[in-house]
């Protein structure tokens, strides 16, 4: 514990230094505030991936070989009943062929991963008399009459691998494939292209669907708005809840200041570093804008209390700050440390949210500790209280009905789909305002009586119990939390947004477009041009499209066999790999001399040591993903020392499953690093490992809670989730040492437990309950966001707030009750009792 | 009790035995795969009823059914080298030729295979037996085999000299070279065998002998058939149907409604009774209800247009399979098929 008297030193030293201390602070942030201007919101797709996992260097191995992982699938559909049943007539297919160079032209695109049947890369590969014909699929161009049209009806059907992937089955829709860097994707400038392209080409007749990854993103994205309503409504409802509490304007600027300014250094400080912010993990710093206000709301109340006591402006500062110190250093410091250590998950995104958040968390060491004090002094002290009577019109009773009939309303009008959400919660908002106005002093004092009652007498060992309960049920659920994505389609977007719809779509008409790349290495030079090496390909394609999930695979060998079939008449009996090597290569040499170079790209690479073997999925959920690699890697280990060595693992699905692993271990290990980090700053505070414990059980108990919740809810543990998920739980200790740090201040004075721990909750309480519901207003809002994921951590980071409160106010003073910690019992009174405590603000 | 006698009895109790195994669980190294999950390039069949049956596809792999094609257990000769086409009689004479040369002879419902010694490394494209003795098997660059013992010894039979060759294919090809698709045994006597250029080569003495019978035209016929000495029916390239009704002496070319603006092959024919179906790539299929007098076009669903089809194992009662690629298994009923699996 930091001595009392070097905190009250600082403090006159910041008293009597007020004015130099408050320039510094200003210059600081001004110069911080001037570098907001390099604050870069986007995503980069390099911050997702765990560099070292073998996974992704193995992508980066072979990304230049056999193309990006990011692909954005366009589908264009004929519209049933319109003019057209199929794509093949001159409109459909001009389209194509327009979207097709469009998308070439597009910023980031992978030049030899642009992939339709459009695109003179895919051939198709006939026999016409007896001589072989491998051509573009439009040859010989774009077609203009229905002639034409039906030419390349043939060749789709003629040649194998084209329908199902680039045509659909039922041949109403084809699709273009365009894969794209992750360093050169811009999505400011794609979402631009591809909403012009849907104007150009979309008509009666035709659809255009847009899915995959770069797309996912390039949507999300477009939420960034959503930011300003959210930020807007979140810092209102923040006002309104401090004028309610303080009843002066005072109360409402100061902490709001407070939290700006933290903002501002949090901010400035990832601008500095050069950190881009991705705007999914942004409900993080707007929960950490609600942290610095807490802080400042505990320290404005204890002033007031103290002032009112004290009647004397600067004794009051140092008396209250004095006294706050310490649990305000020990929740900054256990926040701080608790944030930066989720950076040991490897993926650059959460390192960056980490860093800047622990930074934005210390940053409140100045924007309140520091500053408030000063502030304080400078500005007048609180007016007296004013009695507040007159202003119930109804009286309590009849008025809690009327909200909770608004209340229900509303619910009911969103469920009934007549009022969106956020609609239906703005429309009770006047009543809502109303009655938190008229009747909020009433409410505190009610509450805070409650959560007292609730560990008077025998009813402790009621929350004790009922504490265990939670301890033995949640992680019955909690348990089952799995890593990565458990939806098909984008758990990031509501199941009816349009990237979702076109998801649903490329599965259902095509045989998926996910896909899990493994590279065959023969070792040596021109290797996969040989019977043993093509076998064991096809072996195992055959085998991966076994494989839960899988829709299809692309080889190197159907290609071969095509072309061995055509060089006999087109007969299926010669569809097969040549025994004789020399006839194989005959085949290559044959495709590499009608086709362009690069053609075979994706199948093998040039000095045909590697071939890819590319399985296309229907999903990519977590579950699927892992089973297919387990499945692939079966395979590989059944034919070690065979002709080929296969290596894992490519395709979205490698680095899925990277990103996935990552997460998964980080995730334990930073809980446990986070828990253990708590743990030993609680003892520092108290120097008691008894204390501490009793401190840790809401810690953990609201981690179970979120991990429960997250199942419940289905919300997916992933890159995003994580950093949300970890944070929540690394801030959640704040309540227990507030309201614990009372308790010691109280027992000092009254010498009694059971009296000490109800005074600390009535006094304490009180703002902790406050302060709860400012951090439940800073993230509820997000609940009505159009983006499914930040609505979905928006409720999770409320509810886990909640929960913090809960075991911060109840579970505690229970514990505490009951197994009386020599800590603070046999403690020696340190002080003389200086006043007899008021009378409780509750009873 | 004679030694033949002894081995046969052996060989029941074997079967026997094997078949006690299936019937309490699949003995181990069988794959039991449903008909959704086959996903093979199917090259050959051959069934024994609409329930038993064989096929051959990709990676030297074949597959027997026993309930019509519902479920299939994967077996194998061994070798990854495909099998391209299948003859059977029973369910203890089945034969596959394929890649380099190589037949495989099961004598036990296909549990186990042995290879016979055929002599030759070239890819043989069909096999056909008219009784568990007389066999005859064809192939790449004028390959034709003939067995008179079931296949312990293969013999190589002279190619006639006097085949037609096209003019400027008479240049640079022997008649002897000619690549050999398809057989037809018509009775243990007659046979027919087709190839390259339109070559129909038929034989009056079970395969001893042939003689190049005159067709109609010079691209490539790659199936035959004969239901009888005198009708028989000849598919190819460029959707060629051709059709004798005097054993050969006369072929004509049959007309059909194929779709126009396509470069179409048909692979294989079979008429049995009034029924009969011809069919090739691009999901061409062609059927007959009146003996193969007439053909119509079969409505094939817009997913199979993109599929081959190799091969028709087509019983007396009209009842039979047609296999393809992808795992294509059709089931044949008088004129209607029904597709095995939803999709390909």
């Amino acid at each position: 514990m930091i001595p009392r008297r070097w905190i009250e030193a600082y403090l006159r030293f910041l008293l009597r230094y007020r004015g130099a201390v408050a320039l510094v602070v200003a210059l600081v942030s001004l110069f911080f505030a001037y570098s907001l201007k390099n604050v870069r919101l986007h995503t980069d797709f390099f911050d997702f991936y765990p560099r070292r996992h073998p996974y992704i260097q193995f992508y980066n191995e072979f990304r230049r070989m056999f193309g990006s992982a990011n692909i954005m699938s366009v589908i264009l559909e004929v519209q049933p009943g319109g003019k057209y049943k199929d794509i093949y007539n001159p409109e459909t297919l001009q389209k194509l062929d327009r979207m097709t160079k469009y998308l070439v032209n597009t910023k980031g695109v992978v030049p030899y991963q642009i992939l339709s049947i459009a695109h003179p890369k895919l051939k198709s590969f006939t026999a016409t008399q007896g001589t072989i014909q491998i051509r573009e699929i439009f040859y010989p161009s774009v077609p203009q009459t229905q002639e034409d049209a039906e030419r390349v009806r043939f060749a789709v059907y003629a040649t194998p691998g084209v329908r199902g992937v680039y045509v659909s089955e039922d041949d109403t829709a084809a699709v273009i494939h365009a894969g794209f860097w992750e360093e050169a994707l811009d999505f400011r400038d794609l979402y631009a292209r591809m909403t012009a392209l849907k104007q150009q080409e979309e008509d009666a007749n035709h659809r255009i669907y847009i899915t995959g990854f770069p797309w996912l993103y390039t949507s999300v994205l477009q939420y960034s708005d959503d930011l300003i309503w959210v930020f807007g409504l979140t810092i209102f409802s923040l006002g309104f809840l401090l004028y309610v509490y303080f009843r002066t304007w005072t109360g409402v600027w100061v902490p709001i200041f407070s939290g700006v300014l933290s903002s501002i250094w949090g901010l400035a400080i990832a601008a500095l570093l050069g950190f881009n912010l991705d705007p999914l993990v942004l409900v993080i710093p707007i929960f950490l804008t609600a942290r610095a206000l807490s802080h400042s709301v505990q320290s404005m109340d204890r002033y007031h209390e103290e002032y009112y006591r004290l009647h004397d402006k600067n004794q009051a500062i140092v008396v209250s700050y004095s006294a706050l110190f310490p649990p305000a250093i020990a929740s900054i410091v256990t926040d701080g440390i608790g944030l930066l250590i989720v950076a040991v998950a490897p993926i650059p995104l959460i390192q960056k949210v980490a860093i800047f958040a622990s930074f934005w968390v210390v940053s409140i060491f100045v924007s309140v500790v520091t500053l408030h004090p000063i502030i304080l002094a400078y500005i007048n002290p609180p007016p007296p209280h004013e009695e507040l009577k007159g202003r119930e019109r109804i009286s309590v009773g009849p008025a809690t009905i009327l909200l909770a009939a608004a209340c229900a309303a509303a619910v009911a009008a969103t469920h009934a789909g007549l009022l969106p959400g956020l609609y239906s919660f703005l429309a009770v908002t006047p009543v809502l305002g109303w009655y938190w106005l008229t009747y909020a002093e009433r409410l505190y004092p009610a509450f805070t009586h409650l959560v007292i009652r609730a560990s008077e007498g025998a009813r402790r060992y009621v929350v004790i119990g009922f504490t265990i309960a939670l301890y033995v049920l949640l992680p019955m659920w909690g348990w089952t939390l799995k890593v990565g994505d458990m939806t098909p389609g984008a758990a990031l977007l509501f199941p009816d947004h349009p990237y979702n719809v076109a998801y649903r779509k490329l599965n259902e008409k095509f045989l998926g477009a996910s896909q899990l790349i493994v590279v065959a290495d023969t070792l040596r030079p021109d290797g996969i041009k040989t019977a043993g090496a093509l076998n064991t390909m096809e072996e195992f394609a055959y085998h991966m499209q076994e494989a839960e999930g899988a829709g299809g695979t692309i080889t190197i060998v159907e290609i071969v066999k095509q072309l061995a079939k055509l060089y006999h008449d087109g007969d299926p009996r010669w569809g097969i790999v040549p025994v004789n090597p020399k006839h194989i290569g005959e085949l290559f040499y044959f495709f590499t001399n009608s086709a362009a170079a690069g053609d075979l790209d994706r199948f093998m690479d040039p000095s045909g040591r590697y071939g890819s073997i590319i399985t296309l999925f229907h999903e990519h959920s977590h579950r699927i993903i892992m089973n297919a690699i387990a499945w692939a890697k079966e395979f590989s280990n059944k034919y070690r020392g065979g002709d080929v060595s296969f290596r894992f693992a490519g395709g979205l699905f490698g680095v899925l499953a990277a990103v996935n692993e990552a997460v998964e271990n980080s995730y334990w290990l930073s809980l446990g690093m986070i828990f253990f980090v708590v743990y030993f700053c609680l003892y520092l505070t108290y120097g008691s490992w008894f204390a501490s414990a009793i401190l840790m059980i809401p810690v953990i108990l609201s981690q179970l809670a979120a991990e429960a919740l997250m199942v419940w809810l289905h919300i997916d543990l992933n890159v995003n989730s994580l950093p949300i998920a970890a944070a929540g739980a690394g801030v959640g200790v704040d309540y227990g040492i507030y309201h614990f740090s009372r308790m010691i201040d109280a027992y000092d004075e009254v010498g009694e437990l059971d009296q000490a721990v109800d005074y600390a909750t009535a006094t304490t309480g009180k703002a902790i309950i406050f302060t709860a519901s400012t951090m439940i207003a800073g993230t509820i809002f997000w609940w009505f966001s159009a983006l499914k994921f930040q609505a979905e951590m928006g409720l999770l980071l409320a509810l886990l707030m909640s929960f913090n409160t809960f075991g911060g106010l109840v579970v505690v003073p229970a514990f505490v009750k009951v197994l009386r910690p020599a800590f603070l019992v046999r403690r020696k009174r340190k002080r003389i009792v200086r006043r007899v405590p008021r009378a409780m603000a509750a009873s | 009790m004679s030694i033949g006698q002894r081995t046969r009895g052996l060989v029941f109790v074997c079967t026997l035995l094997a078949s006690a195994a299936t019937a309490r669980g699949q003995p181990a190294g069988y794959v039991v795969v449903p008909a959704s999950k086959l996903k093979e390039n199917l090259f050959g069949s051959c069934f024994l009823s609409d329930k038993e049956g064989w096929v051959v596809g990709d990676l030297g792999r074949i597959f027997h059914t026993t309930d019509g094609g519902q479920t299939w257990e994967q077996e194998g000769a061994g070798t990854k080298r495909p099998f391209v086409a299948l003859a059977c009689l029973d369910r203890n004479h089945i034969w596959a030729a394929g890649q380099a040369g190589q037949i495989a002879f099961s004598r036990d419902a296909g549990r186990t295979w042995a290879m016979q010694k055929t002599g030759v490394e070239r890819h043989l494209l069909n096999i056909a037996f008219a009784n568990p003795q007389r066999g005859l098997a064809v192939g790449d660059y004028g390959t034709l085999l003939r067995t008179d013992d079931g296949g312990n010894t293969w013999t190589k039979v002279r190619l006639p000299d006097d085949t037609r060759l096209p003019e400027d294919v008479a240049e640079v090809v022997q008649p002897g070279d000619v690549l050999l698709y398809g057989i037809s045994f018509a009775d243990p006597e007659h046979v027919w065998v087709v190839g390259e250029f339109g070559v129909i080569l038929a034989s009056a003495d079970g395969g001893v002998t042939f003689h190049a019978q005159n067709s109609p035209v010079e691209t490539t016929l790659f199936g035959v058939d004969f239901k009888d000495p005198q009708n028989g029916w000849a598919v190819g390239l460029e959707s060629v149907l051709l059709r004798t009704t005097d054993g050969g002496i006369s072929w004509a070319k049959q007309d059909i409604e194929a779709p126009k603006g396509f470069f179409l092959s048909l692979y294989s024919v079979k008429v049995r009774g009034d029924y009969g179906w011809a069919v090739g790539n691009s999901g061409l299929m062609l059927k007959t209800t009146d003996g193969g007098n007439s053909w119509q076009l079969a409505d094939v669903p817009v997913q199979m247009r993109s599929l081959w089809f190799r091969d028709i194992s087509l019983l007396p009662g009209g009842h039979g399979f047609i296999v393809g690629s992808s795992g294509a298994v059709l089931a044949v009923a008088g004129e209607q098929f029904t597709p095995l699996k939803k999709r390909f």
